[in-house]
């Protein structure tokens, strides 16, 4: 009879303690792998739901997309005092940041179908979640790719974004100056490139390289299919690729001169339609295999 | 005989001294449900579903919030350092704490907190969960060594049984429920109804300086926008902004280790900023006119410094009367039905 009692003695408090200890430790499940894309910085156990955001060799039914920024041949080094890069006007620069918007993205398969995301790419070299994108349960392998930097019209509009993941909307907001200044009519940036040049004196100064709807115009720039190359040079399919950005092409042709437009350009439609006709070989697309 | 034993713990734990027992938390109604509203640029708020308002945990928590009964030496309470006459910032340069120990920057606001995911003048934190756990046993604010103490000083109080019965069902005090409930009433602390709003969304009356000083603001004239975006007037990110060439203290370069962030701070709000003073990460500006000076000035140059400060080295050179619009258009930004909140007051004092 002892014996039954203090067993129930010691299920009672087990009881006890279990609910004490339950509420004053808090287990939280999540994913505990700080590499995966999903990592809670809370959970205190692996429930097994880390995501790498990868796809793996074989997979046929997913895309990963990396992106990547260079100055010609060279991967970008960031950081406001690297200035030395030097554009076709002779501008040495530096880059910081650079933060920008794909959207109407489509992906084309080899049998002519094809598939536009109901998403878009915010990117922002800032925040390294940013820079891999997984795209699941595709119908097969992609075998290309179109996209438009930044927004057109009528997908530009004021607090649409609003709850969009990696802070979007507080990031690349378009001011709306309720009629005040009309370069500025709310929507979003399409793009954020930001660093140091010298000036004609040598003198460091920063640049801010901002695109979006000045005055309300549309500077979006829609990127013409890229096909994927295969190994005899073209016709490839793959569901790994890199959309490499060489920052300098934006100040080729037509010729870019950092102190002709000065340090912010948000409302200066010049410098927007000047880096509008740059933006057409700024782009390309690498198979990784 | 094991009915027996039972009943005799049960009566133990229900006559504790002045703590109320917790066989009388039983049969209690639910806790109210509670919506916040917010306008149309703002995000949605970040409640976690685990935490939903409530009106008793709202209640629960502003209690928690304004008792010192927090403190080690029950000295001190969160509203000791986020004053509601201040919009919920401190007026001293540095908070005092326990034993009158000086903090190393000046509190923030914790206005419209439940619409931003990450906290704290270097993010360290990233819920308001987290973040209230951090002054309960920092040495030179709450300074308590251990959840025991603060949750026993807790249980001798007469009102706190019944404060949590009614919001979570349980008058058995944990880290975890005191956590909730300031969260939630810190997340109801929400101004969006300045002179800006009325003008901007219901085209109320706004001066012409107001309106310069506006154009000023988001524009790339003064190139304010770009950190303190029109809506939350906060980016949720950490800048650089030219104080200083040479940092005292890191910023957010203490959370990440990367060299990239040395010298950054998260971008503070600018609503009712005229209650908010002093102003920047260490206080250093005790008045908005310093303030606007040194972004008229355009800052110190540094390899932290955000190129969004883009005058560094030659100033915005604004014009007296473009500054004093710039203030207008500040000080349009308050909102005093806000401070005089009654919900937000003192609940000991009513």
């Amino acid at each position: 009879m002892i014996f039954i009692i203090n067993n129930n003695i010691k299920k009672f408090f087990f009881l006890i303690i279990s609910f004490i200890l339950g509420f004053s430790s808090c287990k939280e499940y999540g994913c505990t792998d700080a590499s995966a894309i999903n990592f809670n910085l809370n959970a205190t156990e692996d429930d097994g739901s880390c995501n790498y955001n990868e796809c793996l060799e074989t997979d046929t039914d997913c895309l990963e997309i990396n992106f990547h920024h260079f100055v010609d041949d060279l991967e970008i080094i960031f950081g406001n005092d690297n200035i030395n890069y030097q554009n076709n006007a002779g501008n040495h620069y530096s880059v910081r940041r650079i933060l920008y918007v794909l959207s109407e993205i489509m992906l084309f398969f080899e049998d002519g179908t094809t598939l536009l995301l109901d998403e878009f790419f915010f990117i922002n070299t800032d925040d390294p979640q940013t820079l891999t994108k997984t795209l699941y349960n595709l119908p097969a392998l992609s075998s290309g790719i179109s996209f438009t930097l930044g927004f057109r019209t009528k997908n530009n509009i004021d607090n649409q974004y609003i709850n969009v993941e990696n802070n979007f909307h507080s990031l690349m907001l378009w001011p709306n100056t309720n009629g005040v200044n009309l370069a500025f009519q709310g929507g979003y940036h399409y793009m954020k490139l930001e660093g140091k040049y010298l000036d004609e004196l040598g003198q460091e100064k920063f640049y801010n390289h901002h695109t979006g709807p000045t005055n309300g115009s549309d500077f979006s720039f829609y990127q013409f299919i890229f096909n994927y190359s295969g190994s005899d040079g073209f016709n490839g399919v793959s569901n790994s690729i890199s959309i490499n950005m060489n920052v300098n092409n934006f100040y080729n042709d037509p010729v870019y001169d950092f102190n002709i437009f000065g340090s912010g350009i948000m409302d200066n439609i010049d410098a927007q339609w000047n880096l509008f006709q740059n933006a057409g070989d700024v782009f390309y697309v690498a198979t990784n295999y | 005989m094991i009915n027996r034993f039972i009943i005799f713990i049960l009566f133990i734990l229900c006559s504790c001294n002045k703590y109320e027992p917790i066989c009388e938390c039983i049969n209690v109604p639910d806790p109210t449900p509670m919506s916040l509203s917010y306008p149309n640029n703002f995000p949605s708020p970040n409640i976690p579903v685990w935490n939903p308002l409530t009106e008793e945990g709202v209640n629960l928590g502003r209690h928690l919030f304004y008792d010192p009964i927090l403190s080690s030496d029950n000295t001190v309470s969160c509203a000791s350092c986020h004053k509601l006459t201040s919009a919920f910032a401190d007026d001293s340069q540095y908070s005092i704490g326990v034993g009158q120990a000086l903090g190393e920057r000046n509190a923030p606001t914790i206005m419209n907190v439940a619409f931003q995911n990450v906290f704290d003048w270097d993010g360290k934190s990233s819920s308001l969960e987290q973040q209230a756990v951090r002054p309960i046993f920092n040495e030179v604010e709450l300074h308590n060594n251990n959840w025991t103490e603060v949750i026993s000083r807790l249980k001798m109080s007469e009102l706190y049984s019944s404060l949590f019965c009614a919001a979570f069902g349980t008058e058995d005090i944990d880290s975890l429920h005191i956590l909730m409930a300031i969260s939630q009433f810190e997340r109801t602390l929400n101004s969006f109804n300045s002179r800006f709003d009325q003008w901007f969304y219901n085209g109320g009356p706004y001066t012409p300086e107001e309106m310069d000083g506006f154009n000023i603001f988001a524009t790339e004239r003064g190139d304010c926008f770009h950190c303190h975006p029109i809506g939350l007037f906060t980016d949720n990110t950490f800048h650089n902004n030219g104080l200083d060439s040479d940092f005292n203290d890191l910023g957010r370069y203490n959370i990440t280790g990367n060299p990239l962030d040395e010298g950054l701070f998260k971008s503070p709000t600018l609503r009712n900023i005229e209650f908010t003073a002093p102003y920047m990460h260490d206080g250093r500006f005790n008045t908005l006119d310093e303030v606007i000076e040194h972004y008229n000035f355009g800052g110190y140059d540094s390899p932290t410094v955000d190129p969004l400060m883009k005058y560094v080295g030659k100033g915005l050179l604004l014009t007296e009367q473009e500054k004093s619009n710039l203030k207008a258009f500040l000080l349009s930004l308050s909102d005093s039905s806000f401070i005089n909140n009654l919900e937000h007051a003192n609940p000991f004092y009513e």
